[in-house]
């Protein structure tokens, strides 16, 4: 066994596709790489249920990512059709829940975000992280691709958004196009970042994401662009009125509901016991700006993330669902960076078992043990496409009410 | 047509820094992977593995930075696939899990 190319990536999602035909679909993603190269998702179950969404190697040099998502794919189709459970080492599912998971849940994977990076890297071994665009390059070949993990349209404009001591980090974005952390010339302007949305926009009802990396052994729950608070709503990244003072300790931090923490930790938590329990691993849990694991000590700010993106979406706008997102950055440092980033194949394939329980887990976690019927109706014939424009233009006004009444309600208290 | 040019190889190295000096060594513009991987060393330093050209790391020496070359153990071959093993798609891929109880 070894890794797979970008090729054999195509061909073993279409490959699941064909073999459980009624139990998932092959989706193609509507935007092509820059080098032309179309990618395909797997739809595993019902479209009208709650959906998971896993996707991989958005940074090139990551390979394993890829695999850990099809041979998931491939083990929920397998015991599914057999009846049959799962076990990864010292971590096993039932059949009872493998049925679970695809008669009430939607999981889509996306194991290769960004195949031009792949390709690229597993043929001339260059530890390449970005895409390969060349546009800001200048015909410099240091100067080619894009970070999509910094593309994603949150707090993309680092220059604006952040505090100038937080722009200077090397760890935020860059606006040069020769820096490993290259944001690109807009937010979203890369199609490998606009495929990713698009699976977010189509499954509206995704309630989980993990974006899948390495390496560093931990599973990060938002936010990334500052420390998390769950007192002050008008501290938030929506409001321009905090545009240069994020990034940096002290001041401002990050609004995030109290409950949604306690959600996203603990399922976060449930997810890295999972991994754990396969080999005896130590796997963490923690907040995505976190360097040290420990909150207030040196952070790690980032712009324009694909796990931070996915959450904000409801944020911002009023008709997107609430997704849990995650960043999981599979393995552990090893003694060079080519064995940490792709481990050799019989070591990726212990890893491959961890985060693949680590998956299920989160499945067992999110599939419902029943869903009502008339739901699943609702979902299915609400004309979403009419409703969405319809909702967007009657939000602010009904805020605008609800404001009006709870002032006069507060009024009349006085 | 003519393969377009590579990137200029890079190094790996380890990067020893005083833990105060950790935030300025983060605000440089260098490769530290996924994210830094920053190791808590007994003697109050930290170390962090970074990727670089040579003459970016003959910069940070030049800042008075410690960088170690990491020798990178050569020929080892991480195993990529040549042809295509699923067959264009007519060939499914088979999970690593155990199929249990059925
Ligand atoms: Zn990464």
């Amino acid at each position: 066994m070894t890794y797979l190319n970008v090729v054999e990536v195509e061909s073993a999602l279409a490959g699941l596709a064909a073999a459980y035909p009624t139990l998932c679909q092959l989706v193609s993603l509507p935007n092509p790489t820059i080098e032309g190269r179309s990618t395909h998702a797997l739809q595993i179950g019902d479209v009208s249920a709650d959906a998971v969404l896993f996707t991989a190697c958005a940074h090139a040099r990551e390979w394993g990512g890829a695999e850990i998502c099809i041979y998931f794919a491939a083990d929920l189709l397998e015991a599914y059709t057999a009846h049959a459970g799962v076990a990864y080492g010292g971590k096993s599912f039932s059949a009872s829940t493998v049925r679970r998971i695809v008669d009430n849940l939607n999981v889509v994977v996306y194991p290769c975000v960004n195949p031009d990076g792949r390709a690229f890297d597993q043929l001339h071994d260059a530890l390449w992280r970005k895409n390969r665009n060349p546009a800001s390059s200048g015909g410099d070949p240091n100067r080619v691709g894009v970070d999509i993990n910094r593309n994603h349209d949150f707090l993309w404009d680092f220059r604006a958004d952040f505090a100038p001591g937080a722009t200077s980090t090397g760890t935020l974005a860059s606006d040069d196009p020769g820096s490993d952390l290259f944001h690109g010339t807009a937010a979203e302007s890369e199609p490998e970042t606009r495929n990713v949305r698009w699976l977010l926009d189509t499954y509206r009802f995704t309630r989980w994401y993990v974006d899948i990396h390495s390496y560093t052994g931990d599973l990060l729950y938002s936010w990334g662009d500052d420390l998390n608070q769950s007192d002050d709503t008008t501290m938030n990244f929506r409001n321009p009125g905090w545009n240069g003072q994020r990034g940096v300790p002290g001041g401002y931090a990050e609004y995030i509901p109290a409950a949604d923490l306690t959600t996203a930790q603990g399922a976060a938590q449930r997810v890295v016991d999972a991994i754990n329990a396969v080999h005896g691993g130590h796997y963490v849990s923690l907040q995505s700006v976190s360097l040290w694991g420990s909150p207030g000590a040196v952070t790690y700010p980032t712009s324009g993330a694909s796990d931070d993106y996915a959450y904000s979406r409801h944020f911002a706008d009023c008709i997107k669902g609430r997704v849990f997102a995650f960043t999981l950055e599979f393995g552990y440092a090893t003694s060079d960076f080519r064995t940490s980033f792709h481990p050799p194949w019989p070591d990726m394939q212990q890893i491959v078992l961890e985060i693949d329980a680590g998956m299920f887990e989160l499945c067992a976690a999110a599939a419902p043990s029943f869903r009502w019927p008339w739901i699943v109706l609702f979902r299915r014939l609400w004309p979403w496409q009419i409703w969405d424009p319809l909702a967007r233009f009657l939000d602010p006004i009904v805020r605008q009410i609800l404001g009006a009444v709870r002032s006069r309600a507060q009024g009349s208290q006085r | 047509m003519a393969e377009p040019p590579l990137p200029t190889p890079r190094l790996e190295a380890t990067l020893r820094v005083d833990e105060e000096r950790l935030p300025d060594i983060l605000r440089r513009s260098i490769d530290f992977g996924c994210r830094p991987v920053v190791t808590k060393q007994d003697d109050g330093t930290v170390t962090l593995p970074i990727i670089a050209t040579a003459s970016q790391l003959e910069e940070l020496r030049e800042a008075g930075y410690s960088v170690q070359l990491i020798e990178t153990p050569g020929g080892i071959d991480y195993g990529v696939g040549q042809g295509d093993r699923f067959d264009g798609g007519r060939t499914a891929p088979r999970g690593f899990g155990e199929k249990t109880g059925r």
